[in-house]
């Protein structure tokens, strides 16, 4: 298994470099679980009860967070967003002396970039600690990784490493945090060691917080992870490598802007919000976006998300996503079939 | 001198060498700050490695040679089946229109994958003799965790509050651990000499504060539950329900069915039981089955059939929520629907030829170690190394550590916890007899050298890519990553105030 611990343990580099943290574990099931684990490992460390969470945290992992915590005595506190983004003076009101974790996206379901150093502060001068949940981790090859501006734990969806969509999963969920927290987290750690003639090797280790050995004592119930899918990961990081995963950033942050630009141009399309996005934004639509999704599916192109199931005060509100993936030839087809469904 | 170590994919970098070719934006250009504020702009690249394609292809082809794998060899291990892949699933689960299906499609224009799920569903549940399934969770711990969240939301519906869980003294680790998560206090029972779960015990602690019992059939001895109508009738009548942990269910296929021995509610490993690949640690999946008093409580969304229409209904008041982002780990499960349109009918066979397999072997290595529950196992078996640990000092770690040397894999150990010097071993229904024979002779023969070398057997392995690997130490001082060379521009990498 030497190869398969040495990939595992490349993984856990590569991630904590593009998240800027001290170490990361072997993979969860997938972001959203990763985020209801992070806030039981919040818990553990803080020794509180209480999270805050940003309801611009994308609808299915605050679900998630539900369902993980509902059993343990977690209670949660969500804080609405502002003009598309969380408010850190928001963030600091709904704090309270039991609060063990700030649970924040970035960039959010609605695509805007937190201000992540404000909302550390905010999390930090309360004792609380900072969580950041990344569903595209190639927005870190241009984006401040969480580490840099005070994040105690990183979750997020590593699916878009190269792995395929397939309809929900296999994904991997991603967890990192401080290398003093490293006690308290759940899942499977690779370390190096050496053999007895001196060589390196691989192994999985400080099992003592896992349930093959703690039992109902562990710090999670994970047992089978997503290591396929975390090879991939690697592999994928490995081919981009340093340079690369920032032209990928690059690339979806152009064509993204470009679209944007171009279907706010469309008379009544415009866009929600005026925050910095990364490869997702949202329209205002002057028809329902249901409707919208319908008529481009007539014309092979699967639209945006509507938000309205979410979000009822964005009963109009349309999330695109742009990626190194759509042409500029793919974006102008998208333009044109918007432009002539809104007319219509 | 020390030897080479195998080099890190960052050992293989060089500055400015990339392995992928990237497409110009082909866009207006924009200056990059007019787009996003430069105070969010990453000022610290990443330091990921710099390798060619070459490098690259080489490095992991390397890495995937320095394995064991299912396809080059056995796998003795016992309770984490390795089951042999099927290479056509693979093909059939990297279909573009799998393969490339976005989780949000609107369902009219996913109507296959749906349909592929919900067919599914039926064919566990005919096999099960439950009523229905949830694929949500992606593995199986991750199903023991479902399944007792929706135990518990049943009682408390009932307006019972009852906050213990029994596992018996054998259980996989996962299941105290999954009552954990779910707030349940867990009460341990004890095994009777027989291997079974005690029924005397059992009675004494099934009262109203029960919520469920936690059983694997067969066990993780590797023993079918002789008494298990006796005990699903004590567990039911205390109010609580049975839950089954289908790790073993690759035993008794096409035999007998959890929904009519009593169960409630069950989950199942794919990888353990419809031959979906586990490689490295998964990734698995864990389809838990409930029988239809537990239907209100399913997590969302469920696939239903609306005329012929499938859809996924998220209209369900007493649901427990959702475990995972979204429905499933539909890859892995697309490889189960392959393997039991391949096998259907045959599935008895299936679990006939691992059962004929495991007591073949048992029979061969039973006057060579001793074996502390002596009945006739199911799919794997547990023997005992208190003999050879006894007489001349070596433990059952060693043992394991010395088949490595005869080319196989070492098989499951030191679980159950119940057996002192445990080697737990599962050969699974593709093996051969000649390799069934060729296992056994390794592991006779180093049973042989424990009582004439013990010396080389305490210090294997003596022909693998590394030797013994100093695991005290690893925990002590934990290397958990690669950190670039200091000092360098670029940084430790470790930022922020609160180290």
């Amino acid at each position: 298994m030497q190869g398969e611990l040495q990939a595992t343990y490349e993984y856990q580099s590569m991630l904590c470099e593009l998240t800027a943290m001290d170490v990361a574990n072997a993979s969860m099931y997938d972001g959203a679980s990763a985020l209801g684990e992070a806030a039981v490992m919040a818990r553990d460390l803080a020794g509180r009860d209480q999270v805050v969470i940003s309801a611009a945290v994308h609808p299915h992992a605050r679900d998630v967070l539900r369902t993980y915590t509902q059993h343990l005595g977690i209670t949660i506190v969500e804080v609405p967003s502002q003009a598309g983004r969380t408010a850190p003076d928001a963030v600091r009101a709904a704090i309270g002396p039991a609060t063990a974790a700030v649970i924040v996206q970035s960039p959010n379901v609605f695509g805007c970039i937190e201000e992540g150093p404000a909302l550390a502060k905010a999390a930090h001068d309360a004792g609380a600690l900072l969580v950041v949940s990344i569903a595209d981790p190639v927005s870190l090859g241009l984006l401040q990784p969480p580490g840099a501006y005070g994040a105690d734990i990183v979750t997020g969806e590593g699916q878009p490493l190269g792995n395929h969509l397939s309809f929900g999963g296999p994904y991997l969920g991603m967890l990192a945090t401080r290398a003093a927290f490293v006690r308290r987290m759940p899942g499977r750690l690779v370390g190096v060691t050496t053999d007895r003639d001196g060589r390196r090797g691989f192994v999985l280790t400080l099992q003592t917080r896992e349930q093959h050995i703690r039992r109902e004592k562990a710090t999670s119930n994970i047992c089978t992870n997503e290591a396929l899918n975390a090879l991939a990961a690697g592999i994928y990081m490995a081919a981009l490598g340093r340079e690369g995963i920032r032209r990928v950033a690059e690339v979806c942050v152009r064509r993204a802007h470009y679209a944007r630009q171009r279907l706010c141009a469309i008379p009544g399309v415009r866009a929600a919000f005026d925050a910095p996005t990364f490869h997702e934004f949202v329209l205002r639509l002057p028809v329902a976006p249901d409707d919208l999704n319908t008529r481009l599916a007539e014309r092979g192109i699967l639209g945006g998300l509507a938000l309205g199931r979410w979000y009822p005060e964005l009963a109009d509100g349309w999330l695109v996503c742009i990626t190194e993936a759509r042409s500029r030839a793919q974006i102008d087809a998208l333009v044109t079939a918007v432009a002539e469904a809104v007319r219509a | 001198m020390k030897p080479a170590d195998f080099p890190l994919i960052f050992e293989h970098s060089v500055p400015g060498r990339i392995a992928s070719s990237m497409p110009e934006a082909g866009v207006p250009d924009v200056p990059l700050e007019d787009i996003i504020d430069a105070r969010h702009l990453r000022r610290e690249a990443a330091a990921l490695p710099e390798v060619s394609e070459l490098d690259l292809v080489r490095h992991y082809t390397r890495l995937s040679q320095r394995n064991y794998a299912i396809d080059v060899g056995f796998y003795p291990l016992g309770s984490c089946t390795m089951k042999y892949n099927p290479k056509v699933n693979e093909d059939a689960a990297r279909l573009p229109g799998f393969a490339r299906l976005h989780p949000n499609t609107p369902v009219a224009l996913a109507q296959g994958a749906l349909e592929l799920l919900w067919r599914l569903e039926q064919m566990l549940c005919e096999i099960s003799g439950m009523d229905r399934v949830t694929f949500q969770p992606a593995a199986g711990a991750h199903g023991e965790l479902t399944a007792l969240m929706m135990i518990r939301a049943y009682h408390h519906d009932r307006g019972e509050r009852r906050m213990r869980v029994i596992v018996p003294d054998s259980a996989h680790g996962t299941n105290p651990a999954s009552a954990a998560m779910c707030g349940f206090v867990v009460t341990t029972v004890p095994s009777d000499a027989r291997g079974n779960i005690d029924t005397a015990a059992l009675r004494g602690a099934a009262d109203g504060s029960v919520a469920a019992l936690m059983l694997t059939n067969p066990n993780t001895l590797g023993l079918f539950e002789e008494h298990i109508t006796e005990v699903a009738e004590i567990v039911h009548s205390s109010g609580a329900l049975m839950y089954l942990d289908g790790a073993n269910f690759n035993a008794v296929l096409g035999v007998t069915r959890p929904g009519d021995q009593g169960f409630d509610v069950m989950h199942m490993n794919v990888h353990k039981t419809f031959s979906t690949p586990h490689g490295g640690g998964g990734p698995g999946a864990g389809p838990v089955a409930i029988k239809r008093g537990l239907e209100p409580y399913l997590p969302v969304p469920t696939i239903d059939r609306d005329g012929d229409r499938f859809i996924l209904n998220d209209d369900r008041p007493k649901t427990i929520g959702r475990v995972r982002a979204f429905a499933g780990n539909f890859g892995i499960l697309v490889r189960a629907y392959a393997y039991l349109r391949a096998y259907g009918p045959l599935l008895r066979q299936v679990s006939e030829a691992a059962v004929l397999n495991a007591n073949y072997l048992l029979a061969r290595l039973r006057p060579h170690f001793d074996l502390p529950y002596d009945r006739v196992c199911m799919h794997e078996f547990v023997l005992s190394g208190r003999r050879q640990k006894a007489q001349w000092g070596v433990r059952t770690l060693d043992i394991a550590k010395r088949l490595l040397d005869y080319g196989f894999h070492a098989p499951t150990i030191y679980f159950p916890l119940i057996v002192d010097e445990a080697i737990m071993i599962e050969p699974t229904e593709t093996e051969s007899r000649q390799t069934l024979d060729a296992f056994a002779g390794a592991l006779i023969r180093v049973a042989e050298e424990c009582a004439t070398d013990p010396e080389i057997v305490r210090s294997a392995p003596h022909h693998t890519p590394v030797r013994r690997l100093d695991e005290v130490a690893a925990a002590r001082h934990p290397n958990l990553r690669w950190r670039p060379p200091v000092p360098a521009a670029r940084g430790s990498g470790v930022s922020g105030g609160q180290e």
